[in-house]
């Protein structure tokens, strides 16, 4: 196997979905959710996917997994196309190989299955632990994530909600997969409660190697847990560059505007800092705006960026950016 | 800032309630102070009682199973807590008002915003229908809403969600009122829309010199827009302090914790200072320090249930490192750890 070649691919995606039809079946209005949407993920690499709620963050990751059909464009796990792989003879080694970690602790578990069930249900769908063999192995995943193994017999409404994410992790840990796709797993939690989860995900990341779309719109959170990052605007990628140059130097207007509505937990800086103003609304992925989806909140705004869409461009792997001020066309 | 005159005075507020589980005593003596025109924020975690105390000096903790039994809350010569349930209500939405947390849930659904927005000057006011309904188009163009005569007739639901939570601002600076309780007004909310609340609050703040008071865990919010703050935890404040000194020298080990467990920048890739354990059960509230168990300077002395020492002016907190009397390295222990 190539080294260089990423765990994670995914090549101009798209995911729309139909909100009305007519007679015959033929889409009327159509969500734009995602749309031509590329990145790549090396093994071991947390990539963070930021945005506003509705641009379409949640949607990339639930493609991924296989939740949602994509509606053009592929994602390839070390180069194997998975969506065609799932058709093909139940694949189920796909299924196991990426796994999702979900936002709210509450809904996620199944309130009528003991915590051991629960962690354990993975472990008997693949096939991964001998019955014999289950108790001991629920037990060390319950250990990994720092629950008590003792407690594998309660149920979920015993567990406050970061013992609750922990089990979530469990489960998916349970799977022994390869790539795990966040979606939001800390924005439910309480700030001391956060840091405990972010600081297992990091843990775990370096014992066992996994690789993480940590989807969140806390940036700070972000910031510190990704080694790069991909801003999101209305269903496409607008910047993706490594952490550090995001926040250091940020290319596109939108994220510029975005760091900037982030409340520093320090007066002192805060008091100076000046605040980009972002006027209007995001507007509907039914009708996006034409050319750079951003055109219409942009103060540098130009007569081309309505009319053709910026790609993203820059050095693959390093800073790209989608704006036609950064890269002229 | 005229710290002088005191708008609401909070003495030893005592909140319980009866569930099947048990007595949850919610609130244990609270005590705090509000200037006219102050904003203050309360932090904390869920549970600890931040929402509880809005709610009590609001008079709308419901009752059974809530109760408050102790304590008094003086807001212009007046006891909030004593007050029969028809002069809360005139003072409700009037001098007194709240924004509650989810400007999804808050607002009802089936009637227009017109409807709602009006209902305050209506209520408070006997304004007419037309009068009501032009300060109310005046309202949402204070609050940032263009196109506020269409508006009016809209339903929540065709709002997006920091529209209804501007919505919710409106309603609840409809009658100017002196004191406001914002309970968690960003938290739904993405950060640009944030920054926007914010600095309307800000900017409401200023005109109309409204006190606040910013319940929140955000603590980016807090060093953004508040003059003082109060942590909470179980039912207690455990430091006071202005907002600067917070930051700089926090005199609690719960507010460092806080504190730490924010990402720093300059740490990125170490661990975070997560404050691990969880909170105490309200239904069986500790004897000693309520942060005993979780906290990392814990001594033989915490056994005991701490009082409110004096740092500085202004500056207060419930730690027994505080204590006048204790070696000198009990003060700095904490100020090492801001350090590092």
């Amino acid at each position: 196997m190539n080294t260089n070649q990423p765990l994670l691919e995914v090549q101009n995606l798209s995911r729309h979905f139909v909100i009305r039809r007519s007679w015959n079946g033929r889409p009327l209005k159509t969500v734009r959710a995602v749309d031509n949407v590329s990145f790549s993920i090396q093994r071991g690499e947390t990539l963070g996917l930021v945005g506003e709620t509705g641009c379409g963050k949640s949607t990339v990751g639930r493609t991924i997994v296989g939740l949602y059909e994509p509606t053009a464009g592929i994602v390839m796990l070390d180069g194997v196309n998975i969506h065609s792989a799932l058709h093909t003879s139940g694949n189920k080694d796909f299924r196991r190989r990426l796994q999702m970690i979900f936002q709210d602790p509450y809904s996620s578990l199944d309130p009528r299955m003991t915590v051991g069930d629960i962690v354990g249900e993975p472990l008997e769908i693949h096939q991964l632990a001998t019955p014999g063999e289950r108790r001991s192995r629920i037990e060390e995943l319950l250990q990994q994530v720092g629950l008590d193994p003792e407690h594998s017999g309660r149920y979920p409404h015993e567990f406050s909600g970061g013992q609750r994410q922990r089990v979530g992790i469990a489960r998916t840990l349970a799977a022994q997969p390869d790539f795990i796709v966040c979606d939001e797993p800390i924005s439910a939690l309480d700030v001391s409660i956060q840091a405990q989860i972010i600081n297992l995900m990091q843990d775990l990341q370096e014992k066992i190697g996994l690789t993480y779309l940590f989807i969140a719109h806390d940036l700070s959170m972000v910031r510190h847990l990704s080694h790069r990052i991909a801003v999101m605007y209305l269903g496409s990628l607008v910047e993706v560059t490594d952490s550090a140059s995001l926040f250091n130097d940020p290319q596109h207007p939108y994220t510029q505007a975005l760091l900037s509505a982030i409340p520093l937990p320090d007066p002192v800086l805060e008091a100076s800092r000046e605040r980009i103003f972002m006027p209007g609304e995001v507007p509907s992925p039914i009708n996006p705006p034409s050319g750079c989806r951003f055109h219409t909140r942009c103060k540098y705004s130009m007569p081309v960026c309505s009319e053709i869409t910026p790609q993203l461009t820059g050095s693959v792997g390093r800073h790209e950016t989608a704006c036609h001020l950064v890269h002229p066309l | 800032m005229c710290l002088s005159t005191i708008l609401l005075s909070v003495k030893n507020l005592h909140v319980r309630f009866r569930t099947y589980a048990g007595v949850v005593h919610a609130l244990r003596g609270v005590d705090f102070e509000l200037s006219v025109g102050e904003i203050i924020g309360i932090v904390g975690e869920s549970g600890c009682g931040k929402s509880v105390t809005a709610s009590a000096i609001m008079g709308i903790i419901p009752s059974p199973p809530g109760e408050v039994f102790a304590g008094q809350a003086w807001f212009e010569g007046r006891d909030l807590l004593k007050l029969s349930e028809a002069e809360s209500r005139s003072l409700r939405g009037n001098a007194l008002s709240m924004i509650f947390q989810d400007p999804m849930t808050s607002l009802n659904p089936v009637l227009t915003i017109g409807t709602q927005l009006t209902e305050p000057f209506t209520e408070h006011q006997s304004l007419s229908n037309t009068e009501a309904r032009q300060r109310a188009a005046e309202l949402l163009r204070l609050v940032g809403i263009s196109d506020s005569e269409t508006r009016l007739n809209q339903y929540p639901h065709q709002l997006s969600g920091g529209m209804r939570q501007r919505v919710m601002i409106a309603m609840s600076l409809a009658c100017n009122p002196k004191l406001l309780f914002a309970d968690e007004p960003t938290t739904a909310l993405d950060v640009t829309v944030q920054a926007q609340i914010l600095d309307l609050l800000k900017r409401l703040n200023l005109e109309l010199n409204t006190a606040m008071v910013l319940i929140t865990h955000d603590l980016g919010v807090v060093a953004s827009i508040c003059q003082r703050v109060l942590v909470m935890y179980a039912g207690q404040i455990v430091e006071s302090a202005p907002v600067q000194a917070l930051f700089s020298e926090p005199r609690h080990p719960y507010s460092l914790g806080l504190l730490q467990s924010v990402p720093n920048p300059d740490y990125k890739g170490k661990k975070l200072l997560a404050i691990e354990g969880h909170p105490p059960d309200l239904l069986l509230p500790p004897d000693g320090c309520a942060f005993l168990p979780r906290c990392r300077y814990s001594m033989q002395a915490c056994l005991e249930t701490p009082p409110m020492f004096s740092v500085s002016t202004g500056h207060k907190a419930r730690c027994w490192l505080n204590h006048p009397d204790a070696p000198s390295a009990c003060h700095e222990v904490l100020k090492v750890a801001v350090a590092t």
